[in-house]
Formats: structure tokens, C-alpha cells, sequence
């Protein structure tokens, strides 16, 4: 008789790391689905080059790297759609490659890989782009059907931060107006957030005080709060960068004051510094603190420690 | 008197309690067994008899002095041998070896005890031999002793039997409900603790019920409380019991006792009641044999020293061939690598699985944060993950590792499917040895 002999647990729970991040691509499809609706056919080519490179690069780099290939697990699938979503439609191909090999090779494998980097990868990426390539992502196509002149609308939130409001609460509910591929349609980020909070995937303890804060900072600042609530990054980086395992905190403690720090950040940047759009770069800089965060907000165990070294 | 208190974490596995109704049977005795004298926590016992001799069920084999439980024949026979062995466990200690002379006579000068102190109550709780038979296998006498300035308010019951698969508890309370209610109202009563409560899950409301009745019937309502518990692993743990009926922590380090709790499965005050009565101390065993692999599944009441091999044979062999035998339940059991190693005192389960025991591999950590939402005690244990697993004796220090009762439910729940309880054992052994080192005043040059 031939024996398995290991540790306990002998029961395995059925969830797996494939599973979850397969969810969380399924939860990003609405998005997708309203992007072709809004922007063409380029919406989803472009994701489908980036879910491409991002396959590619993530298995190169485990075999560079003599481990298992780790491409199957799809958490390179959910960081290249996240990426691609920040990008507009008619963006070259070779920005939206160069992106998301920047995403996975640098934010993500060369710093141990799934599980251990820093920064979110998309956001990372989506910042380099930004930083590196202004002129791939200078101009943002309108929404199909709208007459020819208005093909590089500026965003809503560059409009509003010159004071211009041209949109209806329900365009931008819908996305009905210029701006990245899948920044646009909340009510189908929403869904796709529900979706992840029904299948208990993610929660609401960074999610909420992020876009509590924003809303907060913006009454402040005299803005129109609803019309910032619904513009700009803001959903999609609350509902999944926000959300991200790795780069976010352990504890709902650690998640309040990581979605504090980031809807701080944001309205500080969006209506007290120079560039319109500030939830990027607010999620790259509490993504620094997660580690601090992890460890002041640290739970006390039941019955206390008992330190024999310290 | 005792209320519901809510505890944090725990998972919910399958709970597999198929065998829930399968009256406990007795098994054809074996022709041999081999008892170790080291079933509980504490140094082995050393063998008081000599091979040749003749022996009776429940003649005296093995006693010890400090922290032990006396063993006991569990067979009538000739002593084969008392030879220091390597158990299954990787601990060595003798174990006595009887063959059967076929009459599982019981030892003629065995006598109902009587006890008019607390002191000889607990004398006569060590000569039954009794330990923790919830699988912690702790000598009972031994605790009920409460140390100089401390003393018990509570008595609390573990009827819980929260680990998938195992129904001798929940027999035991079914069929033996009157001895268990007498059993813990005599340790009560003995120790003078004003107040015990029986937890039960509630899982198993047939049990609540019957038990409650008995309770009713003989008045015992005042001082005695069937507590029904939310169903969830693992509910039965020592801390997380004693959590859920008194709303107490046992602190860091500490035993139960500090906060005035007696902990007791409720097989083990079952059985120390039938000591109390007709004078046989533990020989026996209630356990759960199941799993796909076996032909004929059940509680079955076996002689403690029978090999687990006989037991599957004698009740009616395997259907197929496992991939793992567990020896207790599938969350905190221990597999066997031989069939041929023998039923200890605190053996409450022996599963043969087939495939669904086989764990998917081991990949990176996520960060998801599950474990930690899991764990019963409010610990960390990716962290402890990382930090057994690169010998970080510090971060082991600062996130506790020692409060772990490798309960399991973190690596249950883990969507990398990584081994955290074991790595997480394995920390606790290091951190040991480490401390030790590091405290030990420096030897003289």
C-alpha cells in the first residue's frame, strides 16, 4: 500500500488563486463588452494585444527566471486588461505592448513575481505610458457616431478642471463621452465590482472611504461632487485597484487607511495641482505605505503575546 | 448562566458526519496488541510487567510519576514483550505487547473506587487513566489539579466534535446520555465548580435535545447548561470553546485555568463516570472508521493496542486501496505511513481516503488576506508562513507564533493552496529551540 504521508489540513477549500483572478477577468468582460460599444473594434483589439503581451512576457520571464511558468495562474490576464482599460482606443499598438511589458517584467516579475511586488502593475504602467509616451495618450477619441471634429474631445475631468461641464450625469454613468477605453461606462464597472463582492472576491473596506474621500475633499474644494464621482479614473481604480490583493493592505483597518490616503491624494491633485486626473498616481503612493500599514494595524491576537525574545 | 459569545475566523469544510447514526458496535477482539506507554502528553510511562506474565483486561501494564496517565490492559493474555520501540509518531517509548488467551477476562481484583476528598477524586481520575480523548490526549487528573491561588468557575464541556467525518462523540452523548450528564456532574460536584456547561455545535440538535433532557430530568438545570454552538471549525477548540461560552480568553502562554476554566471532551467525562461506577479504567476505544475506502464504515469500539490494520479487517477489510489514512480527522489528523501501527488512547477516527484527500500544489502567496480573516485567534498567519519558513526568529516572536493551535483552517482556506499550518509547525519547533538557545545564560568561559 502506497501511502501519502503529509501535514494537516487534509481538506482543501476549492477556491484557487486561477479561479479568483479568472473571476475578476470575467467581472472586467461588461467593461469590455460597453468599451466596443463606445470607442469600435479597436477597444477590444487593444485589450486583446495587451492580455497577449502580458502572457508572453509573464513567460518568458519564469523561464529567464528557471521557475514554473506562472502565465496560467491569469493574474497577468487581470493586470493587462486593468492596463489596457487606461489606455484610449485608437491608442498604437505599440504603446499599449510597451505598457504592459513594463507592467509585468519591471512592476511585476522583476520583483519576485505574483504575490510580491509593490506597485500595482497596471497603474505602474499606465503612469509610465503617461510619463515616458505623452503624445500616445495626449488625445482621447470620442465615442462613435459623434461628428468628426469632436474625435479628440478632451476628457471630462480636463473640461471641469477649465470649468467646463458639457455632460449629463447620465452620460457619464454611461460613458457616453471621450476618455480611456474602460474608464468610462461606471454602471458597468459597477456591475462588474457587485459581481466581485457578491462572489466575496473583494470587499468594501478600501473601495468606500477611497470614494467617501474624494467626495469629501471635492465638496470642499466647491466642486460638483457627483460629476467628480463619475469622472475620470476614480471607479475603476476604487472598484479594482483599490481591491488589488497584493498591493493593498491585509486588515479593513489597513484598508480605511489605505482608501483614505488614495481618495486624499486624488483631491489634492485634482483640484490643487496641475494634471486633472490624480487617482494613478494616489494609488502608486499608498501602494509605498501598504507594508507600514500592515504593520501598525497588525491585529491583536485573542489572549494577547507573550514576547520571549523582545 | 452561560451565554452564547461570538467568536472571530473559522472556516466550514464539508462536514461528512455520514456516520452520525451508525450505532457504536464492538469488534472481534484481536489475537494481539501492542499498547505504547507514552498515549498522553508527558513522559512515558515505564512497564510494569515483564513478558511471561499473565495479564487481565485492565490489569495495571505501565505508571510513571509526574506529568502521565497509567495504562492499562486492553486484552486478557501473556505479555509478549515491553521493548522500546520508534512509533509512528517519531517518539520512542516502550510499548507492551499481549497475546490474546482468548477470554477477555477482566482483572478479578478491579473495585468500584470511592473518594471522600477532592484530592482522592483525582487520584481516582489518574488510576482510570484517563486523558484528553478529544484527541489532545492531556493526563485529566493532571489539570483538575487547579495550582496554588487559582481555582475553577467553570467547567466547560466539549461536545463539539467539529472535525469533519468524526461521530464517537456524537455517539457517545446519544447513547450514553445519562452517563455523560452523570460524569460531568459528578466532576463538578468533586472539584466544588459552581457552574458546567456541555457545548455542543449545533449540528447536532438530537444531541442538545437528549442531553438537556437528561439534565431536566435529574435537576441538575441548576448548576448544569447544554449550550447549543453556531456550527463552524473549529468551534472546539480549547480556546475557542472556552471563548464561546464564558467570553474569556486564555491568555498568551497560559493555560485554561487562568481563567478559572476546566476543559473536558465530553467522551472523556463519559468514561471517567464509568470508571466511577464499575471500576474498569480506559481499555477501550469509540472510533470513527470511515472514508470511501472502506468496506463497511461505523463507529466501532475497539480494545486500545489493536493495530489499525485488524480493525479494517475485523470490520469487514477496505473496497478499494486508500491514498491516505488519516488517524483522526481530515483538519488536525496525522497520516499513516503503515497500517500496522496501534490505537492510542486518543484515537477518535481512522479515515481511509481516496482522492479527495490529495492537496493541489503549492503556489505564491497572493496577499488575499483569507488566513487571516480565518484564523480563530486573531493571527497573522501568512506572516508566521513567511517568517517560519525563512527562520525569522523575531517576526516569529512578534506575531506570536506560539498562540497557534494548528487548527488548520488557514491552509483549508488558502487559494494558493499553501501549506501554512505545516509551515507554521515547523516555526513553533525552530522558535522553541531558538529561544531556548538565545535565553540560556551564557556558559562561563
Amino acid at each position: 500500500m502506497n501511502l501519502i504521508n503529509e501535514a494537516s489540513p487534509h481538506f482543501h477549500g476549492k477556491d484557487s488563486t486561477q479561479k479568483i483572478m479568472g473571476l475578476v477577468c470575467l467581472s472586467l468582460v461588461p467593461t469590455v463588452i460597453a468599451a466596443t460599444v463606445l470607442y469600435g473594434l479597436g477597444a477590444p483589439l487593444l485589450v486583446m494585444v495587451c492580455i497577449a503581451t502580458a502572457l508572453v512576457c509573464e513567460h518568458l520571464c519564469c523561464i529567464a527566471m528557471h521557475r514554473e511558468s506562472t502565465a496560467g495562474d491569469m493574474s497577468c490576464v487581470v493586470t493587462a486588461m486593468l492596463f489596457a482599460f487606461t489606455l484610449p482606443a485608437n491608442c498604437p499598438f505599440w504603446v499599449a505592448v510597451l505598457g504592459t511589458a513594463f507592467a509585468v517584467v519591471v512592476v511585476k516579475m522583476l520583483f519576485g513575481g505574483i504575490g510580491c511586488n509593490i506597485f500595482n502593475p497596471a497603474v505602474a504602467a499606465r503612469v509610465f505610458v503617461m510619463v515616458a509616451l505623452p503624445s500616445a495618450l495626449s488625445a482621447y477619441p470620442d465615442v462613435l457616431g459623434k461628428p468628426l471634429d469632436a474625435i479628440t474631445g478632451a476628457t471630462p475631468l480636463a473640461m471641469a478642471s477649465a470649468g467646463n461641464m458639457p455632460y449629463s450625469y447620465l452620460d457619464l454613468l454611461l460613458g457616453n463621452h471621450a476618455g480611456a477605453l474602460g474608464e468610462t461606462c461606471i454602471i458597468t464597472l459597477l456591475i462588474g465590482y457587485v459581481f466581485l463582492l457578491i462572489m466575496r472576491i473583494v470587499d468594501g473596506w478600501a473601495t468606500l472611504p477611497f470614494i467617501g474621500t474624494v467626495a469629501i475633499v471635492s465638496l470642499f474644494a466647491g466642486q460638483d461632487v457627483v460629476y467628480q464621482l463619475l469622472s475620470g479614473g476614480l471607479a475603476m481604480g476604487a472598484f479594482f485597484m483599490a481591491t488589488d490583493y497584493t498591493t493593498t493592505p491585509m486588515t479593513p483597518t489597513g484598508k480605511i487607511i489605505f482608501g483614505v490616503g488614495c481618495g486624499l491624494i486624488t483631491g489634492l491633485i485634482r483640484f490643487f495641482a496641475s494634471s486633472p486626473e490624480g487617482v494613478a498616481f494616489s494609488i502608486l503612493f499608498m501602494n509605498m505605505f501598504v507594508p507600514l500599514i500592515d504593520r501598525i494595524t497588525r491585529p491583536v491576537p485573542a489572549g494577547g503575546v507573550k514576547n520571549a525574545l523582545i | 448562566m452561560f451565554s452564547l459569545h461570538k467568536t472571530q475566523g473559522g472556516v466550514h469544510p464539508p462536514q461528512c458526519k455520514d456516520l452520525r447514526e451508525y450505532a457504536c458496535t464492538s469488534i472481534t477482539p484481536p489475537k494481539r496488541v501492542r499498547i505504547p506507554l507514552n498515549m498522553h502528553i508527558g513522559g512515558p510511562c515505564k512497564p510494569v510487567v515483564n513478558p511471561g506474565d499473565h495479564v487481565y483486561v485492565g490489569t495495571l501494564i505501565g505508571d510513571g510519576s509526574g506529568l502521565y496517565a497509567p495504562v492499562h490492559a486492553s486484552i486478557s493474555g501473556t505479555v509478549v514483550s515491553t521493548d522500546t520501540e520508534q512509533l509512528p509518531t517519531g517518539a520512542t517509548a516502550p510499548v507492551v505487547e499481549i497475546e490474546s488467551d482468548g477470554k477477555m477476562e477482566n482483572d478479578p481484583s478491579l473495585t468500584v473506587p470511592t473518594y471522600s476528598s477532592k484530592e482522592e477524586f483525582i487520584d481516582c481520575v489518574r488510576a482510570s487513566g484517563a486523558v484528553g480523548l478529544g484527541g489532545a490526549a492531556f493526563p485529566t487528573w493532571f489539570k483538575m489539579r487547579a495550582p496554588q491561588g487559582k481555582k475553577f468557575n467553570y467547567l466547560v464541556i466539549n461536545g463539539m466534535e467539529c472535525e469533519p467525518y468524526i461521530t464517537s462523540d456524537y455517539r457517545q452523548m446519544m447513547e450514553h446520555a445519562e452517563r455523560v450528564v452523570d460524569g460531568v456532574h459528578r466532576i463538578a460536584t468533586a472539584l466544588e465548580i459552581p457552574s458546567a456547561v456541555i457545548g455542543i455545535e449545533d449540528n447536532k440538535p438530537e444531541a442538545i435535545e437528549k442531553l438537556s433532557a437528561v439534565v431536566e430530568e435529574k435537576g441538575f438545570g441548576d448548576k448544569l447548561q447544554v449550550l447549543s454552538i453556531p456550527t463552524k471549525y473549529p468551534a472546539g477548540g480549547e480556546k475557542v470553546l472556552i471563548h464561546a461560552t464564558t467570553g474569556l480568553d486564555v491568555p498568551a502562554g497560559g493555560l485554561p485555568v487562568d481563567v478559572g476554566c476546566l476543559v473536558v471532551n465530553v467522551t472523556t467525562a463519559s468514561r471517567i463516570e464509568q470508571y466511577f461506577r464499575y471500576g474498569m479504567p480506559l481499555v477501550t476505544k469509540t472510533l470513527t472508521l470511515g472514508g470511501d475506502c472502506i468496506t463497511n464504515p461505523g463507529n466501532y469500539r475497539v480494545p486500545i493496542g489493536m493495530s489499525v490494520r485488524d480493525i479494517i479487517d475485523a470490520a469487514g477489510g477496505l473496497a478499494k486501496e486508500p491514498k491516505k489514512i488519516i488517524m483522526g480527522g481530515p483538519m488536525m489528523g496525522r497520516t499513516l505511513t503503515s497500517i500496522d501501527c496501534p490505537i492510542i488512547k486518543a484515537n477518535n477516527a481512522i479515515l481511509c481516503l481516496d482522492d479527495e484527500a490529495i492537496l493541489p500544489e503549492e503556489t505564491p502567496c497572493i496577499r488575499c488576506g483569507r488566513c487571516v480573516r480565518v484564523c480563530p485567534l486573531g493571527l497573522m498567519p501568512y506572516a508566521l508562513d513567511s517568517a517560519s519558513r525563512s527562520h525569522d526568529v523575531v517576526a516569529l516572536d512578534e506575531l506570536a507564533v506560539m498562540n497557534c493551535m494548528e487548527c488548520g483552517s488557514c491552509a483549508y482556506t488558502c487559494p494558493a493552496h499553501r501549506r501554512i499550518t505545516a509551515s507554521i509547525r515547523e516555526g513553533k519547533g525552530f522558535y522553541r529551540s531558538e529561544v531556548a538557545r538565545l535565553t540560556q545564560p551564557a556558559k562561563e568561559a
